[in-house]
C-alpha cells in the first residue's frame, strides 16, 4: 500500500465490518498510558487484520 | 494592509494545519520559473533563489505578505533555509513523516510555504497532507506502518499556489506516475517578534458570539469552527484536549503571550 492522491476506496467503514466478512486482529492498538494528558501524538486505533484464503 | 486574513482563516490555519493561497502573480512568472527548474541538472539547496531568482516575486505578492503577516506579524522573516523539491518523473511515494526532530512548539513562530509553479495533478507526486495532524507529536517510526489516512489531502493546486502548512503537519508525497517532472519551492517562515494584537483583519466580538449547535463546524463563524471542527474524526477526550490546544494558540496569536510558555 502507498499514498495515493486520487480518490480513496476504503474496503470497510469499521474493524467490525471487516471482522464480520472474515478478517481477523493480529494486533490491537496500544493502550498509550502512561502518559500526560494534554499531550497528543499518533493516531490511535490501529488494528492490524489478516485474511487467510486459498489462492487457486 | 491589502489581503490579511479574516477571524475564520486564521481559526482555520490553527484547525487544519494548512491555508492555501492562489496569488495574483504576473502573468508568465510561474512559466518562467518552471522552465528553468525543468534544465537544472543540480540542487542548488538554499542557492534557489539566486539561481531562480524570480522566486522572490512570488514571496513579494501583496496576497503571500498578507497571509504571513496575518499569522506570523509583520516583522516575520523569510529563513535563509528553502529547498526545491523536485519529485521526478516515475517516482514512487513518500512515506509520512513531521519535519525535523520531534521537539514541538506549539506557539505558531514558524511555518512552511509551499510554492507550485505548475498545476499539479494527481499523477504528478502531489504534497498529501492530514489536516489537524499537526499537534500529534509523532516519531517517524511510529507512523510506519501507517498508509492512507481518511482526510488527508493531496495538495492538487493550479500553477502559482503557495500552500501554508503547520510546521508540525504530518506530510508525505504520492508517486509521480507521469512524464512530468513536480516541482515545488519549500520556503520557511519565522516570527521575530510576538503579538501584543491580532495582526490580522479581527472583529473583537468574533469569539463572544453565541455558537450554533446545528450548523456546528458547517457555520462560517470563528468560534464554531475552533470548537466543533474535528478534521481527523478523532474521538472524545482526543478532541477535548485538541480544542484546549486551539484555543491555546488562539490566545497566543491574540496577544496572550503567557497562554504558552516559551
Amino acid at each position: 500500500m502507498e499514498i495515493v492522491a486520487g480518490e480513496l476506496e476504503w474496503p470497510y467503514e469499521t474493524v467490525h465490518d471487516a471482522i464480520v466478512d472474515g478478517w481477523q486482529i493480529v494486533q490491537f492498538p496500544h493502550l498509550q498510558a502512561p502518559f500526560d494528558d494534554k499531550d497528543l501524538d499518533v493516531v490511535g486505533y490501529e488494528f492490524i487484520l489478516q485474511k487467510m484464503e486459498v489462492v487457486d | 494592509m491589502e489581503h490579511l486574513l479574516n477571524d475564520a482563516d486564521v481559526v482555520k490555519f490553527i484547525v487544519t494545519g494548512y491555508h492555501i493561497t492562489e496569488p495574483d502573480l504576473p502573468a508568465g512568472l510561474n512559466e518562467t520559473i518552471a522552465a528553468k527548474l525543468d534544465t537544472l541538472e543540480s540542487n542548488p539547496g538554499d542557492a534557489i533563489t539566486e539561481t531562480v531568482p524570480e522566486l522572490w516575486q512570488v514571496l513579494e505578492n501583496a496576497r503571500v505578505k498578507g497571509a504571513l503577516t496575518s499569522l506570523l506579524g509583520t516583522g516575520y522573516e523569510v529563513q535563509s533555509h528553502r529547498h526545491w523539491h523536485c519529485k521526478q518523473t516515475h517516482s514512487g511515494h513518500m512515506n509520512w513523516h513531521q519535519d525535523s526532530t520531534n521537539n514541538r512548539d506549539l506557539r505558531l513562530n514558524r511555518f512552511l510555504g509551499l510554492y507550485y509553479p505548475t498545476d499539479i495533478t494527481p499523477d504528478m507526486g502531489p504534497t498529501v497532507i492530514v489536516p489537524g495532524t499537526q499537534y500529534r507529536n509523532a516519531p517517524t517510526d511510529r507512523m510506519a506502518t501507517y498508509t492512507n489516512i481518511k482526510g488527508q489531502v493531496p495538495l492538487t493546486v493550479k500553477a502559482g499556489t503557495v500552500a501554508f502548512t503547520h510546521y508540525d503537519l504530518w506530510h508525505g508525497t504520492a508517486a509521480n506516475s507521469s512524464d512530468k517532472k513536480r516541482h515545488m519551492i519549500k520556503f520557511l517562515f519565522r516570527r521575530t517578534q510576538e503579538n501584543d494584537s491580532p495582526n490580522w483583519d479581527h472583529d473583537p466580538e468574533c469569539m463572544n458570539r453565541p455558537r450554533d449547535w446545528n450548523l456546528k463546524d458547517q457555520a462560517e463563524d470563528p468560534a464554531n469552527i475552533l470548537a466543533f471542527s474535528n478534521p481527523l474524526q478523532v474521538s472524545q477526550s482526543d478532541h477535548y484536549k485538541e480544542r484546549k490546544i486551539r484555543r491555546r494558540v488562539w490566545d497566543y496569536l491574540n496577544g496572550n503571550t503567557e497562554a504558552i510558555p516559551a
